[in-house]
């Protein structure tokens, strides 16, 4: 049995439904995500796990013990929020200590366990401060190490770094990843950003309307997208329906995608003639490029093919293809992704 | 305009402002300092006998213990009563929101001479027979200065994220009455300060429901005030002084104490 487990979890607000029959299961020391737009329900989840929200039926598991019903302070569960939390009537080290106090540690003690989480969340020098004396990075820190000292058995974060600004938010990700890798610390994140999921998660669970849509590691769930939304949501899929799927390269059932970058780009001339069906493991387009953004090390064209706009990327190291151009597209066959339909 | 020409003309603005708000307390001053201050333009002689003969009085020095001891016990009540009230109110039953801004509008909507007759009848039976007796004033006194506590206290209140700070507290092993007490209330503390020094100096300017309800079985510092209104205008004029005097050191006071003190020096953010 895994350390965490969450079997038949369902929950909802008066008619409306916001998570059902949620399955998973988290091993030790393993840091997982959940994405997904907002209103999916992750959060309302993850509040369910702390125990900050009652659920309708389901049980919550870890190791082995069932904290469905248990009280918020007794499940040994650290949390970071969104807003912080903060206690601004006390000191940074008054709000590490917090937690420690109510469990009637003696001065020592505390004193000792604070400071070690201080230097882990390095904030040694700034403990006799006030919260609103510091900076965002700083009080979303003081926050982690409030939650850390206890030293939790899981440690949930509901999307603590969206607050703060790109820089600081890429480097508390290491930050954060580190700790948790250090402390061998079962952790549940909570986001809506697909780059920090996949930047920081060893497992991706991806929630869509109250279910997890697709589970996997972050290279499974990029590559391999489920269905649509999946899709869609882990990058800048280009996504084929049926008839264009039927026209330009085979008959199809359903819908396909391909990842921007698995498509090649060249410039061609107006004899070109795209062919259809398979020509070396690969289907031909042709079309226009009708957008061009730089986006550092990569160039993405949005290339038009009749009415369809496809995205495509292609690494900044040649020559980058001047608007209006007439350009052949090449989508190595093993790239198209077949995709569910949303519901299933 | 130039910015000399403005700025002349802003003071110029605020100093007419105060000087029509300061001028009847500053004769009100004069006329209690001065010996008599008939048909002239100034008065005839200055004096501090209106003072000293108002703190020599004991009748007046009762008046004014029984003013506060009334003001702050009202005070006490209404916060005992509101603070968990609104606490529920704003945690649990949110719905409720609408209705508590309504209601907490009431006492301004009944007119203290209207107000009491119905006081003097719920309080004349039943539970609390206290009719008559400084009690009435006490439970009265603490209606009149629900709209200011509630708003003090939901103000703080929604100023800071308390649901949040809860919530964190209860995950650290808090239950609700100790994440209360520890994590919302001190921040609740400038909100409540003020309630208290706009309670009070609410309270102790109150006649009405003085003087209807207990009158001079329970004299207060108004009552007193009218039933001397008779003996000298001097000397009624050094009690108002005086009792604004109290009121402005009270309020001098409570902005000294709601600047909260801090152990940590204000180093700015790296």
């Amino acid at each position: 049995m895994s350390y965490v487990v969450v079997s038949n979890l369902t929950k909802s607000f008066g008619d409306t439904l916001v998570f059902e029959k949620i399955n998973f299961e988290i091993e030790q020391g393993e840091f997982i995500t959940l994405l997904g737009p907002s209103g999916c329900g992750k959060s309302t989840l993850l509040r369910a796990i702390a125990g900050l929200n009652s659920v309708d039926s389901g049980g919550i598991y870890v190791n082995g013990e069932n904290i469905t019903y248990q009280d918020p302070g007794k499940r040994g569960i650290g949390m970071v929020f969104q807003s912080y939390a903060l206690f601004p009537n006390m000191t940074a080290y008054e709000n590490i200590a917090f937690g420690l106090k109510l469990q009637k540690l003696s001065k020592d003690e505390i004193a000792k366990r604070v400071n070690e989480v201080l230097d882990i969340v390095d904030l040694k020098g700034r403990e006799n401060h006030y919260i609103d004396e510091l900076s965002g990075g700083q009080r979303q820190r003081v926050a982690l190490a409030r939650a850390l000292v206890v030293r939790p058995r899981i440690l949930l974060l509901d999307e603590p770094l969206s607050a703060l600004d790109a820089k600081i938010r890429k480097k508390l990700r290491v930050m954060i990843r580190k700790i948790q890798k250090e402390l061998n610390l079962t952790t549940v994140f909570v986001t809506h950003d697909q780059e920090e999921a996949m930047t920081m998660s060893d497992r991706i669970f991806v929630m869509y309307g109250g279910k997890i849509v697709q589970n996997g590691t972050p290279s499974e769930v990029y590559r391999h997208p489920v269905n649509e939304f999946v899709a869609s949501f882990m990058g800048n899929y280009n996504i084929f329906d049926e008839s264009f799927m039927t026209e330009h390269f085979t008959n199809a059932n359903g819908k396909y995608a391909i990842r921007p970058e698995a498509i090649n780009i060249k410039v061609c001339d107006s004899k070109d003639k795209a062919t259809k069906g398979l020509t070396n493991d690969a289907y031909n387009l042709i079309g226009n490029v009708s957008f061009i953004s730089l986006l550092g090390n990569v160039v993405r064209y949005n290339v038009k093919v009749n009415d369809k706009e496809l995205v495509v990327d292609s690494l900044n190291n040649s020559e980058v293809i001047k608007e209006g151009t007439r350009v052949s597209l090449t989508l190595p066959s093993g790239e198209l992704q077949e995709l569910k339909s949303n519901r299933e | 305009m130039s910015k000399t020409n403005s700025r002349l003309y802003h003071n110029t603005v605020i100093s007419i402002v105060i000087g029509i708000l300061l001028l009847p307390i500053v004769a009100t001053f004069l006329y209690s300092i001065s010996t008599r201050w008939g048909a002239t333009i100034l008065p005839d002689g200055l004096t501090l006998n209106w003072y000293l003969k108002l703190l020599t009085e004991e009748r007046f020095l009762w008046s004014f213990v029984r003013s506060l001891g009334v003001c702050f016990a009202a005070m006490g009540l209404c916060i005992v009563l509101m603070l968990p009230a609104i606490f529920v109110v704003y945690y649990r039953l949110r719905y409720l929101k609408f209705i508590c801004n309504m209601i907490v509008i009431l006492p301004f909507a009944v007119p203290p001479v209207v107000g009491s007759v119905g006081l003097i009848q719920i309080y004349s039976d039943g539970l609390l027979p206290i009719s008559g007796t400084f009690w009435i004033l006490i439970f009265t006194y603490f209606t009149v200065i629900i709209p200011f506590v509630y708003r003090s206290i939901v103000n703080s209140l929604e100023a800071i994220n308390y649901v949040d700070m809860i919530d964190a507290a209860k995950l650290l092993g808090a239950n609700t009455f100790k994440a209360f007490i520890y994590v919302v209330l001190p921040n609740l503390k400038k909100g409540l300060l003020s309630a208290i020094f706009i309670s009070i100096s609410i309270l102790i300017g109150e006649f009405v429901f003085a003087n209807i309800l207990v009158g001079t079985r329970f004299e207060t510092l108004q009552v007193y005030l009218y039933n001397t209104k008779a003996v000298s205008g001097h000397y009624s004029s050094a009690l108002v002084i005086f009792y604004f005097a109290f009121i402005f050191v009270f309020t001098y006071l409570a902005s000294v104490f709601s600047k909260v003190e801090r152990k940590s020096v204000k180093r700015r953010k790296n």
